[in-house]
């Protein structure tokens, strides 16, 4: 599904990533752990295309999509959240799903100016499947409320579902549990489950540990810019790379060996 | 959106009824003005308030549109109509040429870029002397027919412009209620979640960008044959400023906030031509304290008087039932 | 004269007006390192020094150099009152409705100048009666020297104050880092005030010193700001010694122009500069990258 080859990245003189290579098989449920400055988020910027790679090659789906744009990218199927959810706050909720159903639409500038027939209909199949995706994530009583206007945890959930109308391949969540209480961390790893019976391959960033530990089948783990440790949940949490990186910050190893 | 159309036939309403009411040309030509600098304004708020870009040079792209129906009806005998069609495709040409290396580029280069544009074409329609008439001028416009009907009186001029205005208006509503409209609000809102939905967001600034220049062409065109003259005065920096500023009083991101400062800031010089010399004195302190008191412009004002009562009248209402 | 000495004289123009876009462009670059506002007042100030010292010379009948001294100093003050008014109250606003400000007082400032001196250009005298120089086959103004002295030691003056004193050193944190230069206990705002009030000022200055050679008038600024306000760009906006090179490539071209091409589309080179500077080097002359979108 995805291959990373030597990806590195710095900034200035900093390194941020030092050629991360690994892969991701299709279905699959990844998780990218490890501590704060790692890297771990500049290397969703540069799988999404929002920065390019010094060097290295990031292939999706056997096709190299190294230096596309991010919005070629999604094109192809790869869609992502972010750590502060980036919804549209001065738009509805409802509205914040349709702008997701962005790639499903075909009309043109011309249909938008004109509402021919079949614009006005498609305009309204994305309203009804944007309505459904509501239900989906449950924010069907707030659709006509200003997105800005939603508590955290909701805004949350409105960036994922937004992410999921693109009905893309591989989502990258980036730490999706951040911010949320314990309930609604209960309902996103549940939901998140739910994804993959839908074959969709994720990649999630995350640092509550309970979480990451049960919803991935492998974990990679980067400190510093460089992969130390990748492999299933139960040998990450004994490998000894893995605990020095953590070490000094106590509740992480805590989680970790729970 | 149904408020959108509300709006546009109350506007239809009041076009097709004012001339129940007025009889002088001279009112004529202030409202037919209104109309024309409405079209560039449109475009404009389609630009700023959509897909958040600024332009500083939106009167060369009027400009064009006037010399470009000015040069071929007059030198190529051209018919008006299919002449404003041609200007119209040519000057959004210049602005796609224009647009597409700026709009690669984060925050003011468009706006730098227009400005130079700007500055540029006025500086050519003064020194084409043997296809502009140079500083001078050139006369000789025809009018617009169709069929029997010619375009020359004020009264008849009028009902055109608003035509078109009426037309692009409503088309313009269209478009902010449509994907498109969808993903220019993103963009404007955030760039990244934007691209990361998949929606191009140079394509979609330069499709605007190359929209209003072709808004501000028509109007151009518009403006060439109802005074049948051109000169390069009106479209310098300073008229450029000025649609800006008839955008961003009104209220960027509200096509009829638009076209109430379309409204204001072309009728307000008439009323200030009694002040003379302070007339720009008081139009640069319009300009300040708008930005300063209300930088959403008046249909910023108006929906906050709106909201008010609206939330006065349920106030009052709760008790009762 | 031989096709050299034309050149030369060609230079000498174009070194002499270039060193008064420069100072305009350093305002601009200084105002935008504190505010990132684009002030399109700039030209503004420009105009008003000039204007100042020249109703100053024959009202007060003082020696000209106090009459400039005045009125660059008057001109500083409008600036400073320019941004307590109208910048200040509203600096938590959009980037561009702080513009669209600066726009509203560039042409305030210009019905002011209506109002007071009316729609007639005026000029100064020269600052010194020197004898024109013979220079090789070109001939050198004394204003013109007065010009490329008075810049070069303004620029120097700026370079030693932002090198070598506080206030100048807390400006530079300033633009590098408004967030860290607050916490470092600088304070912003008055950072923002001393920038426009050294804008203004150095807006005036360029004024006085270009006066006795090309007239002005209420609306001189215009033209000036929009020239400065391209080399400021082409140095790559923020840039100081990038303002002074943009200045200076801009009077040349302009001027090189003007003799060998068409002095018709002299106003217009600048901006075809900048347009071609987009194209191809839209960071500036001394700028290496820029992030894009």
């Amino acid at each position: 599904m995805l291959r990373l080859d030597e990806i590195a990245k710095s900034f200035g003189g900093l390194k941020a990533l030092d050629q991360v290579g690994f892969q991701v098989q299709p279905g699959e449920i990844l998780g990218l752990i490890g501590p704060n400055g790692a890297g771990k988020t500049t290397l969703f910027n540069v799988i999404s295309g929002i920065l390019h790679p010094d060097s290295g090659k990031v292939f999706f789906r056997e096709q190299n999509i190294t230096g596309l744009a991010t919005h070629q990218i999604a094109k192809l199927g790869l869609c992502r959240t972010f750590q502060n959810p980036a919804i549209f706050e001065e738009m509805t909720v409802l509205e914040n799903l349709m702008a997701g159903y962005h790639l499903q639409g075909r009309s043109g500038f011309f249909s938008a100016i004109l509402k021919p027939p079949w614009e006005r209909k498609e305009e309204r199949s994305i309203r009804e499947r944007a309505m459904e995706m509501l239900s989906e994530i449950g924010l069907k009583g707030s659709a006509q409320a200003g997105a800005g206007s939603l508590s955290f945890g909701k805004m949350r959930m409105l960036e994922l579902g937004r992410a999921l109308c693109s009905h893309p391949e591989l989502l990258l969540l980036d730490e999706p549990a951040a911010g949320l209480n314990h309930n609604e961390t209960e309902e996103l790893a549940e939901y998140i489950g739910r994804l993959r019976s839908r074959k969709i391959t994720i990649i999630v960033i995350e640092h509550d540990m309970s979480l990451v530990m049960d919803l991935s089948d492998r974990i990679v783990v980067l400190d510093q810019g460089r992969k130390i440790a990748e492999g299933a949940p139960k040998e990450i949490q004994r490998d000894p790379a893995v605990l020095k990186a953590y070490l000094g910050e106590e509740d992480w190893i805590k989680s970790l060996r729970r | 959106m149904k408020r959108d159309w509300g709006i546009w036939l109350l506007l239809c309403a009041v076009v097709f009824g004012m001339p129940l009411f007025i009889r002088s040309p001279y009112y004529y030509s202030i409202l037919i003005f209104i109309a024309i600098y409405g079209i560039v304004v449109l475009g404009l708020t389609l630009l700023m308030g959509y897909a958040g870009q600024v332009s500083l040079g939106h009167a060369g792209f009027f400009g064009l549109g006037a010399y470009f129906s000015a040069i071929l009806t007059v030198h190529l005998h051209l018919n008006p109509w299919p002449a404003m069609g041609i200007a119209l495709i040519a000057t959004v040409l210049v602005a796609f040429i224009l647009g597409i290396p700026t709009l690669r580029l984060r925050g003011h280069y468009l706006a730098i870029a227009t400005l130079g544009l700007g500055v540029v074409l006025q500086i050519i329609f003064k020194e084409e002397l043997e296809l502009t008439g140079g500083p001078s001028g050139m006369g000789g416009i025809p009018y617009f027919h169709l069929s029997s009907i010619t375009f020359s009186n004020d009264r008849k001029y009028y009902f055109l412009c608003w035509i078109f205005l009426i037309i692009l208006y409503g088309l313009s509503i269209n478009l902010v209620h449509s994907r498109i409209g969808r993903a220019l609000r993103s963009i404007s809102q955030n760039q990244t979640a934007a691209g990361s939905l998949g929606i191009n967001v140079s394509w979609f600034k330069l499709l605007m960008f190359g929209l209003s220049a072709g808004y501000a062409s028509l109007a151009g065109s518009l403006y060439a044959h109802y005074l049948t003259f051109v000169n390069p005065s009106p479209f310098g920096f300073m008229a450029s400023v000025k649609f800006m500023a008839m955008v961003v009083i009104g209220g960027s991101s509200s096509l009829w906030g638009a076209l109430l400062g379309t409204a204001l800031l072309t009728s307000l010089p008439e009323f200030l031509a009694v002040l003379e010399d302070y007339e720009m004195l008081v139009f640069g302190a319009i300009l300040i304290l708008v930005m300063m008191f209300a930088p959403k412009g008046l249909a910023g004002i108006f929906s906050w008087i709106y909201q008010t009562i609206r939330n006065k009248v349920k106030k009052q209402d709760a008790p009762a039932g | 004269m031989e096709w050299y000495d034309q050149l030369l004289q060609y230079l000498i123009t174009g070194i002499t007006t270039g060193a008064v876009y420069a100072l305009v462009a350093l305002g601009f670059s200084i105002i935008y390192n504190s505010t990132e506002i684009i002030n399109f007042a700039q030209g503004e100030f420009v105009m008003l020094g000039s204007m100042i010292a020249v109703s100053l010379f024959p009202l007060l009948g003082v020696p000209l150099w106090v009459a400039v001294i005045l009125a660059v100093a008057i001109t500083a003050l409008i600036g400073l009152i320019f941004e307590r008014l109208a910048i200040r109250p509203v600096r938590n606003g959009s980037v561009i409705n702080l513009i669209i400000i600066t726009i509203g007082g560039s042409i305030l400032l210009k019905g002011i100048a209506v109002l007071i001196w009316g729609k007639e250009s005026r000029s100064l005298p020269a600052f010194t009666s020197t004898e024109p120089i013979k220079f090789f086959g070109a001939t050198l103004s004394g204003q013109s020297l007065w010009v490329m002295a008075g810049t070069l030691l303004a620029v120097i003056l700026l370079h030693y104050f932002y090198e070598k004193t506080i206030t100048g050193k807390a400006l530079r944190a300033c633009a590098f880092n408004r967030k860290a230069a607050r916490l470092c206990g600088i304070s912003v705002e008055r950072m923002v005030l001393f920038s426009f009030g050294l804008s203004a000022l150095l807006g005036a200055f360029a004024g006085v010193l270009i006066t006795p050679i090309t007239y002005t008038a209420w609306d001189a600024g215009t033209m000036l700001g929009l020239k400065g306000f391209c080399a400021a760009i082409l140095g790559g906006i923020g840039s100081n010694p990038g303002a002074v090179m943009g200045g200076l490539v801009i009077g040349i071209v302009e001027s090189l122009s003007a003799g060998y091409l068409s002095s018709g589309y002299k106003d217009a080179f600048a901006f075809l500069i900048l347009l071609l500077m987009l194209y191809l080097r839209p960071a500036g002359i001394l700028k290496k990258k820029l992030e894009k979108v």
